[in-house]
């Protein structure tokens, strides 16, 4: 699992965006998945392995990018396994997905905010944009890992 | 194949997702709304901090380059971008021109916004020369 999101976070980068600072969040499909098959144990351990290893990869290992996606990670994992564990009933993974965009994204502007940034209007002024985008890469990752649950439980 | 993914999807989804998607869209719309519909759109002020200090607040009708250490910034035709960065990504650089909100430049700690403050002796210059 923590191979496939490395892959993932990789791959990513690749992908033109119209907006730079804007991923999907492919390896939060992974960090979902693990969760709902899993456990929250193992999708918090696959999304720091993720983290760690692929900034190795990527050569942004404790630099701004690493920091801002390993408190992001850690918060959205952390936020989607209370969710899911109180509200998995009514929540399909789909909405669990959507919480954890959110909360990516929040932790994501919370640090950039606290420890590089101090220009609150500039990160207020990014923040609706930021959290709109979420929403929809959410949602896609959530119906992508919705499906992933489906075809390995059926198997 | 395509046909019964998307049932499926259908069925996994339920309606506390609908109204969790809802709930945040209104929120992020309303955000947006509030915060680009007034005023910010037509900033007047280009204001770059450097390490969180406001080090030069420039008008955005006058075109100028701007050499910074690590960055050179030019405003051009009421729109500003960064031309060039020594940071690995560049990702300042491909933001190319805006004109409203802001670019943010995180390893070298720079932040340009668009905004209506002005300042006050820059004012008073302008009028006079």
């Amino acid at each position: 699992m923590a191979a496939y999101a490395i892959a993932l976070h990789g791959i990513e980068r690749f992908i033109p965006m119209p907006i730079p600072w804007l991923r999907f969040g492919f390896a939060n499909i992974i960090a979902l998945t693990t969760l709902v098959l899993f456990g929250f144990k193992a999708a918090m351990f696959v999304t720091i392995l993720r983290i760690v290893i692929g900034s190795m990869f990527i050569g942004t290992f404790l630099g701004p990018s690493f920091i801002m996606s390993l408190t992001a990670g850690v918060s959205a994992t952390l936020i989607m396994g209370l969710f899911y564990t109180i509200f998995g009933r009514i929540f399909s993974p789909i909405g669990i997905s959507l919480i954890g965009a959110l909360f990516h994204n929040l932790a994501q502007l919370g640090t950039a905010y606290f420890l590089f940034i101090h220009n609150i209007d500039a990160i207020l002024m990014l923040t609706p944009l930021i959290i709109l985008i979420g929403i929809f890469s959410g949602a896609l990752n959530g119906i992508v890992s919705a499906l992933i649950i489906q075809k390995i439980r059926e198997a | 194949m395509t046909n019964k993914s998307t049932l499926d999807f259908i069925k996994a989804a339920t309606i506390y997702d609908f109204i969790l998607f809802a709930f945040l869209l209104i929120l992020a719309l309303g955000g947006m709304y509030y915060l680009y519909g007034q005023g910010v759109n037509n900033g007047t002020r280009v204001i770059i901090e450097v390490n969180n200090i406001e080090q030069i607040n420039l008008p955005l009708d006058v075109d100028k380059v701007i050499d910074l250490k690590h960055l050179i910034i030019e405003i051009k035709g009421k729109k500003v971008r960064v031309k060039d960065a020594d940071c690995p990504n560049k990702l300042c650089v491909k933001q190319g021109w805006i004109d409203r909100g802001a670019i943010i430049c995180l390893p070298n700690r720079v932040v340009i916004i668009i905004k209506n403050i002005k300042d006050n002796h820059k004012t008073i210059d302008a009028i006079s020369g």
